[in-house]
């Protein structure tokens, strides 16, 4: 779907580069994510490729097309997410719907949409009116009404709660489905988990890493196992290499005489991962 | 072409939504009581004066106020990853923008011709508020580019006013008579509106509404050029946040 080469974008008044030579593609049905702290570049990187921002070097290509090469009619394929809900407070729901839909050659239900995340009830209502969660659930059909093949979301569960968030989890997995392609920005690790076919995370204006979420966590793994049994009436834990594990005399001991009371294997999260390789804690 | 028209509804539509269309009707009911108050039965110099000083302004605050509306909420970004071009944005925005002075002036005009003596063609007047609106709205636009909320906008509208629309007010009433004064201010594009607006009552000389016509067009392409350039720098610079 893109292809992205070497990539290095400049604000007018900075010194250094935002984004600094980053390589990647976007296959056509995944889900992508684009991961890191703020400020290392991802919404510009995300503001290249939806074309607010231009006068890069390096290469996009965009179903094989330099991306350059586009009108406006570009816009007829993509959506887009963004994390500030974008609409006319002082219109409701409705009209603000309606006036994008009207922009657009190909319009979805969103009717149905609106009723599957809960604001079908007050679509007439002004969006001054509804709470941040209702903001972040509108902003997602916005970004699904022009039936688009290709979607970017920008922390599209922020501010939501688990039932809503799971809706629009579920919605997003849907849009795959039927061969829908996403780049995902967000820095709730749960959703990348759950969502993304493949991630990379950006650090300084590069991507420090790219890979499956599965490749990355046994990557990031150390081969060891915890076990904690019960031995003469306490707690005991031991760890053991996972290489050679079926050999060690001393584990299959603990197995076959012990009451086992948890096993885990040291496989890394994706929290864990995102700390190391950015250098920040996504809990604080 | 449809997606055009949709454009100049959804501005028509915010218009009245954010009471930017009361705003203006409010002011042209002002016009309208200085118009009752004063003590003249013949208003035919005095109304391309008060239309003057409403389509130079508020052409100028409407637009830039619309704009800071959308920058502030955001629309602005939600509209230019839309399949319209900035070209159908930047016009939507001005025509929809110069029909509060149409109305403003048809306000005025109404009264003016059942109430009081006027003797002025409004079809004349009209073409001349279109004109002037036109480029004054642009003014408005590329205000906005170096302001970053509402006060701002107020703060250069004002400055705007010192500077351009204040000295020919000056002129216009025989305030300020001095020579090199009156020959400077023509250099001000507020100088070529109102030779446009006044021209309308026939004591303007012909050539002088001719060469004002050709700077407010020349001036509106100009202006058009800076905004349809600055727009993308504008984001590139972070849609003014």
């Amino acid at each position: 779907m893109y292809r992205i080469r070497n990539l290095r974008f400049r604000y007018p008044k900075n010194s250094e580069d935002t984004i600094r030579g980053i390589s990647f593609d976007i296959k056509k049905g995944e889900i992508f994510g684009l991961l890191g702290p703020s400020g290392v570049g991802k919404s510009t990187t995300q503001k290249l490729l939806i074309r607010l921002l231009g006068n890069y070097r390096g290469e996009i290509l965009y179903k094989g097309k330099d991306l350059h090469s586009y009108n406006d009619s570009y816009y007829q394929n993509i959506g887009v997410g963004f994390e500030m809900p974008a609409f006319f407070s002082k219109l409701t729901a409705e009209e603000n719907l309606r006036f994008f839909k009207q922009l657009y050659a190909s319009n979805i239900d969103t009717d149905k949409l609106l009723k599957r995340l809960g604001l079908y009830e007050d679509r007439n209502r002004r969006v001054s009116e509804y709470s941040k969660g209702m903001k972040v659930r509108l902003n997602f059909v916005r970004a699904m009404l022009n039936n688009p093949e290709m979607l970017f979301l920008d922390e599209p569960t922020n501010g939501l709660d688990p039932k809503n968030a799971r809706i629009i989890k579920e919605i997003i997995k849907e849009f795959r489905q039927q061969g829908g392609t996403v780049l995902l920005t967000t820095h709730l690790m749960n959703d990348v988990d759950e969502l993304c076919d493949r991630v990379a995370f950006m650090a300084g204006g590069k991507i420090v890493e790219i890979s499956t979420p599965k490749e990355l966590k046994l990557k990031y793994s150390t081969r060891e196992l915890d076990v904690e049994y019960m031995d003469d009436g306490s707690i005991r834990k031991s760890t053991f290499s996972l290489d050679g594990l079926g050999n060690n005399n001393e584990f299959m001991d603990i197995i076959k005489k012990r009451q086992i009371l948890t096993l885990h294997s040291r496989e890394s999260t994706l929290d864990d991962i995102f700390i190391k390789v950015t250098g920040v804690d996504t809990s604080v | 072409m449809s997606r055009f028209i949709t454009l100049i509804k959804g501005e028509f539509l915010r218009l009245q939504r954010y009471k930017l269309f009361a705003a203006s009707i409010f002011v042209s009911i002002m016009w309208v009581g200085v118009l009752h108050f004063v003590d003249m039965v013949n208003v035919t110099g005095l109304i391309p004066q008060l239309v003057f000083l409403d389509v130079t302004t508020m052409a100028v605050l409407l637009v830039g106020v619309s704009f800071i509306y959308e920058r502030d909420e955001a629309t602005l970004y939600s509209m230019l990853i839309s399949p319209i071009t900035k070209s159908q944005y930047i016009w939507a925005k001005l025509l929809s923008h110069i029909t509060p002075s149409i109305v403003s002036l048809t306000i005025m005009f109404i009264y003016a011709k059942t109430f009081k003596t006027l003797d002025i063609n409004y079809f004349c007047l009209l073409g001349g508020v279109l004109l002037v609106a036109f480029f004054h709205s642009q003014i408005g636009f590329l205000l906005t580019f170096h302001t970053r909320d509402f006060t701002g906008l107020v703060m250069l509208i004002i400055t705007f006013f010192l500077i351009s629309i204040l000295p020919v007010i000056l002129d216009e009433f025989a305030i300020v008579t001095n020579e090199v004064f009156r020959k400077l201010i023509f250099l001000l594009p507020t100088k070529s509106a109102l030779m446009i607006i006044m021209g309308t009552t026939g004591s303007i000389e012909s050539w002088k509404i001719i060469v004002s016509i050709v700077y407010m067009v020349l001036g509106s392409v100009f202006l058009y050029y800076l905004i349809w350039k600055k727009l993308q720098d504008h984001f590139l610079k972070g849609g003014g946040k």
